[in-house]
């Protein structure tokens, strides 16, 4: 047995603390403190500095609260403590008496209050906050409703240090809750305290930018209108706008928002509002956290470029027509060309962002009414292979972070740019609850290293080989462990350790992989590697594999891939309508990574697509858009106008993720709804009315739904059978669909508001279960190891949510979420060479030369770069190896890193 | 029944005497004569101004959102320096209010935290065409013409960033911490 010394995570559950709480009997867990133990009680204690996600500063002493204590001098009856306590920082004692609405704590909250003011500007017609603020609500609640500071108030100039964070400091309480989260939840440095006393103020070092890709949240956890949205900032007051409860279109992570809309535009996304009293309101307590890219870059719909009508191609040029029309031409042109070349010469492309219902509906108009397999979402791999492996991994996925873990594995990846909630869920989970993080890989994510508790690096294309020897060393094979040391360079006790704790067939684990490390380039043999360490690790060992593209999962069980059905065969077969003997293409079919490739070799003659930013965004755009010159028939769905829409014949106005409805399904198989929060601009419609449309125009049978929810039920019946809810229900409660809301200033009730609660509804999380692979019996031969000369680096990368993208790059802020292309080293290397963090570089490769703004972080190993691509001109997609790469530093005059 | 009737008479009778007579007559020469006003008639809307020329609407919204018939449409804009329009930071680029809706309720009035709108003693409220009803910012803002409010002294909110209270402020604190 494990203990301690292994890791701390291995300690006894804490023991079970009963106490009296507002005359109450409840129990705690020994070390928690009052106020979370009365925030699980429903029992609500004010507070600012206190925050679920972060540790305890105790600064605000807003939760002042009576304690009695025990007295043993006294046959232990409560006796009062001389001092009122703070609820966030007092842990729970057996037998102590918590009183929160006493004389005594009511006197306690109103003098803070009062004192909280002293130097408050109370400009709320001016503050963005207004209307939202925690300070105005506990003025209401709690305060004196007077002040009696009669004196100058302390004035300081506003600082311009982030482009997207408005800092107002005469407005802050000091809670620093926004230092604690960039430190502690978004890993940087980058805000502090500054001066003493009454001169205190909050700043970023050097006056510098806040940005990292989790940044935007102090907007939401600051309790007070300091840190506001810049980019929202006056464009409305919040009581104005409509709150929809929605789900990111950006984030796998599966991140849940509420857009605020008024008059068809959005205004702002945050973490879903809460209901606080009778009305719905920001949730400055979440820990739902959203990333920058779903908070500032999901109002791209309203871009200038936005086609809004459904166009026609009549000679040279596109001319607006009815949809019908519209329809009537894409279903000609479909069956022309597939009685001139036969079904297979037909593929149906859908954009990794549709929604469930899109690439369901999507599948089965290619199966039946064209007669094809040629339907995939999968364009981001580096190979055909790639997508397979892909498949494999997540016939494999399961489990759910929402159930905790023991002990987490992640190999290669960037997960905070790929997935960045999952990945800050993972290291959340890890940090808070002390559970430990194993990195292996050649390129560890720079988020989870600080917090990891053992990081065996390897190069570029030795994953498998470590993998597999890890597998080995697990069941107990001693040579097996000696190469890995060797290999890894991780000492022999540390292994020991590791082994140990890995070995606990008792505790829950996660195993972690990102299919988006080097655009797959090593995933045939990774994925089967990791899945015989999971074997080799037992049950208890779930498996999560990662990937950027937004609803994977979802089109993954919908079948809208070559050799997957949504469903069993049989029961595909009844619900479509299909015969035993009908023809049913399933295995057949050519991976969107070979398209330009087919299309060239005249084998892909016409192209249905449903949603342009799937080309706009492929490895190989180029060829891509060359190659669609020799189709026959090209139809598209998109928003906006661009190069591709232009060589489209029929072009359909599509609707945004703002003005559809639908079904999204995240990296951990639970499902979210997309909600329309505005009308569909102009003549636009949602892709599954196009689909349907050609569909009927074609004679399919089976496509006559008059609304989403049909489809959805349909699809759900296929893809889970035991799903016990329903499209309605799938939508978060919000002031749209909580009937329990009459209106503001009604009767106050106050419960469990604090977390908005479980979103998990039963059968609504897809996996499937496939059989486990079994751990090899011996590893694979380690691949040979290149010599590196000085400055010489093998480079290693994988896609950033911040490069390069066809919606992101129509965003209202665009330009501020760019960043410049950055190169992370190991910090062995960096002291070799002399680099420090921010200076400048210029890496060739081959014949390419991209400058970076070196990194240095605990990220790669040794002798590996790691380039994000699609920062600037860093691009490498199309590459099957790791290439070499020659680094020479730019002269000594050192930059600000735009870190990230 | 009669009693009733002739009480009647009587009360038409002694106007209609007065009337004749010229004694205490209750109209008067409207558009010649004008009607004095008492002091918060609640009538056209006004906004003030400071004496500096600074408007006093922030464009808080909080007019628009106290109104019952939602008659006030705004929308704020931030305060540059070279725009400098209100004192505060913010201030309404567009503020309209729909005449035809309005009620001449005064919660728009008492509401506002900046005493920036107020209903005045207008109450030739007459037009022509339907859209003529819409009151720009421009109609009611006071003008130079029209004379800067009377109403109020110039109190710059405590917390207003203007040039005067930017000098007032302590200093730099980037500079007094010398980082
Ligand atoms: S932070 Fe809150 S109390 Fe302070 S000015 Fe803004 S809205 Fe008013
Ligand atoms: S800026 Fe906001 S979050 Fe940060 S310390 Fe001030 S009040 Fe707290
Ligand atoms: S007077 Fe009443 S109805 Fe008219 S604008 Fe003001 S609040 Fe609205
Ligand atoms: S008139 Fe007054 S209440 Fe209306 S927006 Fe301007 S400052 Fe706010
Ligand atoms: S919440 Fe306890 S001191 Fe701030």
């Amino acid at each position: 047995m494990a203990d301690q010394s292994v890791h701390p995570s291995l300690k006894p559950a804490p023991e079970d603390v009963p106490f009296v709480l507002n005359g109450k009997e409840v129990v705690g867990k020994k070390g928690e403190t009052i106020i979370t133990v009365a925030a699980r009680e429903g029992v609500y204690i004010p507070h600012y500095c206190w925050h679920p996600s972060l540790s305890v500063a105790g600064n605000c002493r807003l939760c002042l609260v009576e304690v009695h204590m025990p007295n043993p001098r006294a046959d232990n009856k409560p006796t009062p403590l001389p001092k009122p306590a703070i609820a966030c920082q007092t842990p729970v004692v057996p037998g102590m008496h918590v009183f929160t609405e006493s004389e005594l704590a009511k006197d306690c909250q109103s003098g803070m209050m009062e004192f909280l003011l002293v130097n408050h500007p109370l400009d709320c017609p001016i503050c963005d906050r207004g209307g939202e603020c925690m300070l105005q609500r506990y003025s209401m609640e709690y305060g004196t409703g007077h002040a009696r500071m009669v004196d100058k108030k302390r004035k300081f100039k506003k600082p311009q240090a982030d482009p997207l964070i408005d800092i107002e400091r005469n407005r802050c309480i000091m809670c620093t809750r926004c230092v604690r989260f960039c430190d502690e939840v978004a890993g940087e440095h980058v805000m502090g305290v500054f001066a003493r006393g009454a001169d205190n103020y909050i700043g970023t070092f050097g006056q510098g930018p806040v940005s990292n890709i989790l940044s935007g949240n102090v907007i939401d956890i600051c309790p007070v209108g300091c840190l506001t949205s810049r980019p929202f900032r006056f464009k409305a007051r919040v009581w104005e706008l409509v709150q929809t409860q929605s789900t990111s279109v950006w984030d796998a992570s599966g991140a849940k928002v509420t857009y605020w809309t008024r008059s068809n535009q959005l205004y702002r996304t945050t973490p879903p509002s809460r209901k606080y009293h009778e009305t719905y309101t920001i949730n400055e307590d979440t820990a739902e956290f959203i990333d920058n890219i779903t908070r500032f870059g999901s109002d791209f719909p309203a871009h200038e470029d936005r086609w809004e009508e459904s166009r026609v191609r009549i000679g040279e040029g596109l001319v607006p027509a009815a949809f019908r029309e519209a329809v009537r031409q894409a279903a000609r042109g479909l069956t022309r060309v597939r009685e001139q070349h036969g079904p297979d010469a037909l593929a149906v492309l859908v954009s990794p962002r549709a929604t469930m219902e899109e690439g369901y509906l999507a599948a089965k108009f290619a199966r039946t009414v064209i007669g094809t397999g040629n339907v995939d979402w999968r364009m981001s791999f580096q190979t055909a292979e790639a997508s397979d492996a892909a498949a494999l991994a997540f016939s494999h996925a399961s489990g759910d972070l929402e159930d905790g873990f023991d002990a987490v594995v992640l190999v290669n990846g960037d997960y905070l740019h790929q997935a960045p909630v999952f990945a800050m869920q993972v290291k959340e989970y890890a940090r808070l609850n002390e559970k430990p993080l194993i990195l292996i890989g050649h390129h560890h994510d720079a988020y989870f290293a600080p917090h990891a508790s053992w990081q065996l690096h390897c190069r570029p294309g030795e994953t498998a080989h470590v993998l597999e020897l890890l597998a080995l060393a697990v069941r107990g094979n001693d040579n097996a462990k000696d190469q890995l040391s060797a290999i890894t360079g991780a000492q022999a006790e540390e292994l020991d350790k590791l082994l140990q704790l890995l070995g606990h067939a008792h505790r829950k684990g996660l195993l972690i992989q990102s299919l988006e490390d080097m655009n797959g380039a090593n995933l045939p043999q990774d994925v089967p590697a990791l899945l015989g360490l999971k074997s080799a690790l037992g049950e208890a060992w779930d498996y999560i594999p990662v990937l950027r593209d937004r609803n994977a999962f979802g089109l993954y069980a919908a079948g809208a891939q070559p050799g997957r059905l949504p469903g069993a065969e049989g029961a595909v077969r009844k619900a479509w309508g299909l015969g035993e003997s009908a023809a049913l293409p399933v295995d057949s079919g050519v991976p969107a990574r070979l398209l330009a490739e087919k299309i060239e070799a005249g084998e892909i003659k016409g192209l249905l697509c449903l949603g342009a930013d799937i080309l706009h965004n492929a490895p190989e755009r180029e060829r891509l858009v060359a190659a669609l010159d020799k189709l026959e028939f090209f139809a598209v769905t998109d928003l906006f106008r661009s190069e591709i829409t232009e060589k489209a014949d029929v072009f359909f106005a599509a609707a945004s993720h703002l003005e559809r409805d639908g079904t999204y399904c995240d990296l951990e198989g639970n499902l979210a709804r997309l909600v329309e929060a505005l009308p569909p601009a102009g003549g636009s419609r949602p892709d599954w009315e196009v689909l349907a449309g050609i569909a009927k125009e074609m004679d399919g049978r089976g496509f006559d739904y008059s609304s989403v929810a049909q489809v959805f039920d349909e699809m759900i019946r296929l893809v889970a059978p035991d799903f016990a809810g329903s499209f309605k229900a799938l939508m978060l409660k919000g002031p749209r669909n909580d009937l329990t809301i009459k209106d503001p200033g009604g009767a106050r009730t106050r419960g469990p508001e604090y977390n908005p609660g479980d979103y998990r509804i039963d059968g609504a999380h897809f996996r499937w279960k496939a059989d486990p692979l079994p751990t090899p019996e011996k590893a694979s031969p380690a691949p040979e190891r290149q010599e590196l000369n000085e400055g010489e680096f093998l480079v290693t990368w994988g896609e950033h949510v911040q490069g390069s993208d066809y919606h992101l790059d129509r965003a209202s802020i665009a330009r501020l979420l760019k960043m410049a292309p950055t190169a992370e080293m190991n910090p062995e290397d960096a002291y070799r060479l002399g680099l420090e963090d921010g200076d400048r570089a210029v890496v060739h490769t081959g014949s390419d030369s991209i400058e970076v703004v070196v990194k240095v972080r605990r990220g790669p190993a040794p002798g590996v770069l790691y380039i994000p691509s699609g920062l600037g001109d860093a691009r490498f997609a199309g590459l099957s190896a790791a290439p070499l790469a020659r680094l020479e530093a730019v002269e000594a005059g050192k930059e600000a890193a735009p870190a990230g | 029944m009669l009693i009733e009737f002739m009480k009647g008479f009587t009360v038409a009778g002694r106007h209609l005497v007065r009337y004749l007579t010229g004694k205490g007559s209750v109209t008067f020469e409207y558009p010649e004569v004008r009607r004095e006003q008492p002091p918060f008639f609640r009538g056209r809307h006004r906004l003030q101004r400071y004496q500096d020329g600074l408007e006093r609407c922030v464009g808080c919204a909080l007019c628009a959102a106290v109104c019952p018939s939602e008659a006030i449409y705004l929308e704020a804009r931030e305060n540059t320096p070279d725009n400098r329009v209100s004192a505060g930071e913010r201030y309404a680029e567009i503020y309209q209010i729909h005449m035809l809706r309005c009620i001449f309720c005064g919660f728009c009035e008492e509401a506002c935290p900046e005493n920036a709108i107020i209903m005045g003693p207008s109450y030739e409220l007459a037009l022509y065409k339907r859209t003529d009803f819409i009151m720009n910012k421009e109609d009611m803002l006071d003008s130079p013409e029209k004379g800067f409010g009377d109403y109020h002294e110039y109190d710059p909110y405590i917390s207003h960033v203007t040039e005067e209270s930017d000098r007032e402020a302590m200093g730099d604190p980037w500079e007094r911490t010398g980082s």
